[in-house]
């Protein structure tokens, strides 16, 4: 099932567009899954609770999902041509993780937003040392796999792209 | 007569003996050197260029004996492949490690430099090459038991010869495009025994093997050390750079810093919400 889930270069390019969607669905090993999934229902649950309703929450929460993972899957047919394979829900989540912090931005005082700024170079680093290669070892994804820095940030640059499009709804609020 | 008959068994008794004693040589020396491996005609210490070494785990490892300088120089063939397969199969559980190929020695030229590596490590589709050298030194004595020989019964039953072999194994991994040794790790080992006459060579031979077991009991952990330490090195060390390999698959993991970091994000989300 996971084969026919992940994100496959070749099967992509020869018509299989759900896996735009379903690679960030499939992964390698059960603890891959659950931190994945941990991290991605932690920043989606801030993402809601910090809209102005629930429903506009879902509703944002449903769209980012919606075009966000097909946007990271076509970035990494573009920019990665070296990956054949990709499974994980990382990528969605540093989306949804800037989108948090975009969420929690316009209410935040200054420290807040000093310690924002501090997380976001904390992530943009640790993608920085993923795509040097010094992450190597630390992750738990098993033995052939690579740590797929690109997803992380196209991600990012998904959640960037979210904020900005969301900053003048909240300035006519 | 009767003196002379003895003193014609005393002297066949002494010549026997000494023949007997003196089949072995004293010291057999087994040996393949990596310096006359690879710099063999060097006057000087090699230059060596400032690179940067790129590393693309997972990794295909060579894993090859030094060639000996002589003819008949070292173990067989055969023992030598299964010392290399135990070496093999300690490290083929590595995820950074993809495959590692054994190299006969046949495809080693001796004194062959780098140039014979490169066509080695081309030819066997590998990035890093694992070379064991050796260093094997049998001392043979003869103990006073050696006198009883003169019995030709004692030639077979009495141990009258020993053996000391002392190995030394040393496992060096280099890049083969950058040239570079990445680590190296060593492993000793001392073999003693006492044979007969009859049965030493052969004794002395299984005690070779033996000496060769031992050292890679030994070696294999410290190779492990050390790989573990070059790990943690090349986390530091701007001369190496590991980088993804084109065809790889690649997975999205957020790992613990990114639970922290949205743990983090909660924290501040949840303070906020209080305040308001």
């Amino acid at each position: 099932m996971n084969n026919l889930l992940e994100f496959d270069r070749h099967a992509l390019l020869a018509g299989q567009w759900w896996r735009l969607w379903t690679g960030h669905l499939v992964h390698y090993t059960p603890q891959h899954a659950l931190i994945d999934f941990a991290v991605v229902l932690a920043a989606a649950v801030i993402v809601v609770q910090l809209s102005a309703t629930p429903a506009i929450g879902m509703r944002r929460l449903a769209l980012a999902l919606g075009l966000g993972a097909p946007f990271i899957s076509l970035g990494m047919l573009l920019i990665a041509p070296g990956c054949l394979t990709y499974r994980g829900a990382s990528g969605v989540a540093a989306m949804l993780m800037v989108m948090a912090g975009g969420a929690l931005w316009p209410r935040a005082t200054r420290s807040v937003r000093a310690a924002l700024l501090l997380m976001a170079a904390t992530l943009l680093a640790k993608i920085g040392a993923e795509a040097a290669g010094y992450a190597h070892g630390l992750s738990d994804l098993p033995a052939d796999v690579v740590v797929a820095w690109q997803a992380h940030l196209l991600g990012v640059a998904a959640g960037a792209i979210t904020f900005a499009a969301r900053k003048p709804r909240l300035q006519l609020d | 007569m009767r003196i002379l008959n003895v003193l014609i068994i005393v002297l066949a008794a002494a010549l026997l003996s000494s023949c007997a004693s003196m089949s072995y040589n004293r010291s057999i020396k087994q040996t393949g050197s990596i310096v006359d491996y690879l710099y063999p005609d060097a006057k000087s210490a090699p230059a060596m260029t400032p690179t940067v070494t790129r590393l693309r785990p997972p990794v295909r490892v060579g894993i090859a004996f030094v060639p000996g300088a002589g003819w008949g120089n070292g173990l067989p063939e055969t023992a030598r492949m299964k010392l290399l397969e135990r070496v093999r199969d300690s490290f083929s559980k590595h995820p950074y490690i993809g495959k590692i190929e054994i190299i006969p020695t046949q495809y080693m030229r001796a004194r062959g430099g780098f140039t014979n590596l490169e066509q080695v490590a081309r030819m066997f589709d590998v990035e890093v090459v694992a070379l064991l050298s050796y260093d094997q030194v049998q001392f043979n004595d003869s103990n006073a038991l050696s006198v009883l020989y003169w019995t030709i019964i004692g030639a077979y039953v009495v141990h009258g010869d020993q053996y000391d072999v002392q190995t030394m194994l040393d496992a060096s991994v280099f890049d083969v495009q950058s040239r570079k040794l990445l680590f190296r790790a060593p492993g000793t080992s001392q073999v003693k025994g006492s044979a007969s006459w009859a049965g030493f060579s052969e004794k002395s031979r299984a005690a070779q093997t033996e000496g060769y077991n031992a050292a890679v009991d030994q070696l294999v952990p410290n190779l492990q050390a050390e790989l573990d330490n070059f790990r943690e090195r090349i986390k530091h060390d701007a001369n190496y750079q590991v980088e993804n390999k084109e065809g790889y698959k690649g997975g999205g993991a957020m790992d613990w810093p990114g639970l922290a970091l949205v743990a983090l994000l909660a924290g501040l989300a949840w303070g906020l919400r209080r305040r308001e």
